[in-house]
């Protein structure tokens, strides 16, 4: 089945064909618009004043397509459990490896078309420095750079896959490979501020060599990524993929290292979570908080005054450590912790309590002794400070966290909305009571450990 | 019937509810130690519910449940520490293997530290799930599934187990191995509550039947008084008689 086929709803399963026949259409006539005013005549040659076009560029837009760079790498993280159940579906049916491969590849552009239509929107807020032929040509170029990189990235996948003893392990096409996509969406970015940075990139008849590689780029990457698809899926059948997927654990914690040992003789629940996280795909929480930490970095130092910064990357800390503490409640949801195991075991309310909160406070520590080194450069005490002050919120969010959880458990969604509460009393009552903040702080921290005289490890009607 | 003196678990009028939907309500029993007890019903007879109550899992909203005297939600850790229960769709961690799991309970029920290994060992070989132990738990089948939660039961020497469907779905050959492991449990001094709808199987090894109805138990028969009584003649078994019960 032709690659073109999926876009016009032709594939099996397939719905709204009349919907996604008017969004081609209209993709088309829009692309084409774009190519007769960017990239004919004397408008291909017209091109922004570079410092200019630069110094705009770095005051606003920069950060927002870096935010744009960290949120597509998040979302692209959290893909395609459902995939699996599609390949399984879709290879049970008379259809070519390379349509399937198609199939995926367009779910993908698809799923993902978000980020070169920001990216355009991003572009045109330059519209008052450049020439708008330019901003075309640069929409242009950032379309297809999006093609080549997402069809890059199922190719590199397909070869992580193939490498090894064992070709075609379970990586692909269910789970994702994070510095894989690390790899691809730094490309991305790297690639669109190259045509940001030297406007001849994409003007005159440089653009339509730029434009021509890509076009090329795109349909060698397709073309491969058909046969690596083709050849993956001929060394694995669908039960193949399945019994690769069976995962066995060679060393026990008994015999795993000291440092485990340790811990197991103190808290086997705190061991276990740390096995969880060493267990678990942890690249992809690695490059995500180091692009945080960039990012964070990025945005405290776009002020001019230390002080201005680092009250900036303060706040920006906090809400880093609100959001972590929130997703530390999620930790004592049911699909985590079932209460059908732990009201059968004899717990006590500290086994759960120090098993999340220490390596949640761990994590947190990292990531601000992190901000704290990036800043230390230029105001050593202040740095110093920001970094005593910033853990001591993050542990102020945690406890709280960890103690309407306990407090709520089961219940997660109970806990969650308390936490909301105290955070929303936390932010109005300081504000109104500024004068008496320290006092306001410690008591809010402290009323929450109230709920942990209501924990009972069992039912009750 | 036993005398009263060897009793492990005392139930005195307990009441159980889920918000308005009441189970159980008003049920008084005795178990007693070294006892196999098969607790038989129908769908939503209160089974599950009723194992949750007496392992200490659901508090009776009336009624006390006593252990050696000791209300069991007074005393509730400690009391755990003396039980086993399986699930019927027993939980595990996804992220450890069989054998970690094991660990991991023996650890919680502060089995000493130079018997876990031996007694995780002697578990997994009980329930023939040594082969399989390095498994992460997510790549067991069903079956062996029920075998781990029935070898973490095991862990810590409980004085009672509560086995909640749990020979479900598990192979011949492990079904006859697990039944005996759980015969020597009781021959050695355990207690034993399973809740099953496989009568073949309570007949065989329970020496106790409870049968509830509607969170009331209708029969509380034992296995011998059962056999000589007038009702067992040649037309009649335990199903029958237990249907005929849940029908009058």
């Amino acid at each position: 089945m032709p690659f073109t086929d999926y876009f016009v709803g032709r594939f099996p399963g397939s719905l709204h064909l009349p919907l996604k026949l008017g969004i081609s259409i209209a993709l088309v006539f829009i692309m084409a618009a774009m190519f007769l005013l960017g990239c004919v005549g004397r408008s291909l040659f017209e091109q922004p004043d570079s410092d200019q076009f630069l110094a705009i560029f770095f005051q606003e837009p920069f950060v927002i397509l870096i935010t744009l760079v960290v949120v597509w790498y998040t979302v692209s993280f959290k893909s395609t459990p459902a995939r699996l159940d599609e390949y399984k579906f879709l290879s049970s049916l008379p259809i070519s490896a390379g349509s399937i491969c198609d199939r995926f590849i367009g779910q993908d552009l698809l799923r993902y078309s978000w980020v070169p239509g920001l990216g355009i929107v991003i572009y045109f807020g330059l519209l008052p420095v450049s020439p708008i032929s330019h901003l075309f040509r640069l929409s242009i170029l950032t379309v297809f750079g999006f093609i080549l990189f997402v069809v890059a990235n199922t190719v590199l996948h397909l070869l992580s896959s193939l490498k090894g003893r064992n070709p075609g392990s379970y990586a692909y096409p269910g789970r994702t490979n994070p510095i894989i996509i690390a790899v691809i969406i730094l490309g991305y970015a790297v690639s669109q501020m190259s045509f940001i940075i030297t406007p001849a990139l994409a003007s005159g008849y440089q653009f339509w060599i730029v434009f021509i590689l890509l076009l090329l780029g795109n349909s060698a990457s397709l073309v491969l990524a058909r046969f690596l698809f083709s050849k993956w899926q001929t060394k694995n059948s669908a039960f193949q993929m399945w019994a690769d997927q069976t995962i066995t654990v060679r060393s026990s914690w008994l015999r795993a290292s000291n440092q485990f040992r340790l811990f197991a003789k103190t808290d086997p629940f705190l061991l276990k979570n740390l096995l969880k996280i060493r267990r678990e795909n942890t690249g992809f929480s690695m490059i995500l908080t180091a692009m945080f930490i960039m990012l964070a970095y990025l945005i405290s130092m776009n002020n001019e005054n230390i002080n201005d910064s680092i009250s900036v990357l303060f706040a920006i800390s906090c809400i880093y450590s609100f959001l972590i503490a929130f997703r530390t409640i999620n930790q004592f949801s049911p699909d985590e912790e079932s209460p059908d195991l732990v009201y059968s075991l004899p717990l006590r309310t500290w086994n759960l309590y120090f098993s999340v909160f220490i390596p949640a406070m761990g994590w947190l520590a990292v990531v601000l002794a992190s901000l704290t080194i990036l800043i230390s450069g230029g105001a050593g005490s202040l740095a110093g400070s920001f970094l005593l002050q910033s853990l001591f919120a993050a542990a102020a969010f945690l406890l709280v966290a960890s103690n309407y959880a306990l407090g709520s458990y089961p219940d997660i969604k109970e806990a969650q909305k308390r936490f909301l509460y105290w955070t929303t009393a936390l932010m109005v009552l300081t504000a109104v009571l500024y004068k008496y903040r320290i006092i306001t702080v410690s008591l809010l921290i402290i009323l929450p450990f109230l709920q942990l005289r209501k924990v009972r490890f069992y039912r009750v009607g | 019937m036993k005398s009263t003196t060897d009793a492990i678990i005392e139930v005195q009028g307990i009441e159980l509810a889920y918000g308005v939907n009441h189970v159980i309500e008003d049920l008084s029993t005795t178990i007693h130690a070294k006892s196999f007890i098969g607790l038989i019903g129908p769908n939503g007879a209160g089974k599950t519910t009723l194992l949750m109550s007496l392992s200490g899992q659901f508090r009776p909203q009336k009624g006390r449940i006593l252990f050696q005297d000791s209300d069991i939600y007074l005393r509730n850790i400690e009391f755990k520490h003396m039980i086993g229960y399986v699930h019927e769709n027993p939980f595990f961690y996804p992220y450890l293997s069989a054998e970690e799991f094991l660990y991991f309970v023996a650890r919680i029920k502060k089995v000493p530290k130079n018997e876990i290994e031996s007694q995780v060992a002697s578990a997994l070989k009980s329930v023939c799930l040594d082969e399989e132990s390095q498994k992460l738990t997510p790549n067991l089948s069903m079956g062996m599934r029920k075998k781990l939660a029935i070898a973490a039961a095991l862990l810590g020497i409980p004085k009672i187990i509560f086995l909640d469907e749990a020979l479900n779905g598990i192979d011949i050959e492990s079904a006859f191995q697990i039944k005996q492991v759980l015969k020597d449990f009781v021959a050695n001094g355990g207690t034993i509550i399973l809740s099953s709808h496989a009568l073949e199987v309570i007949e065989k090894i329970c020496d106790r039947y409870l049968v509830l109805k509607n969170g009331e138990i209708i029969a509380d028969l034992t296995a011998d008084g059962f056999k000589k009584s007038d009702v067992v003649n040649e037309d009649i078994d335990l199903e029958g008689y237990i249907i005929q019960l849940l029908n009058a």
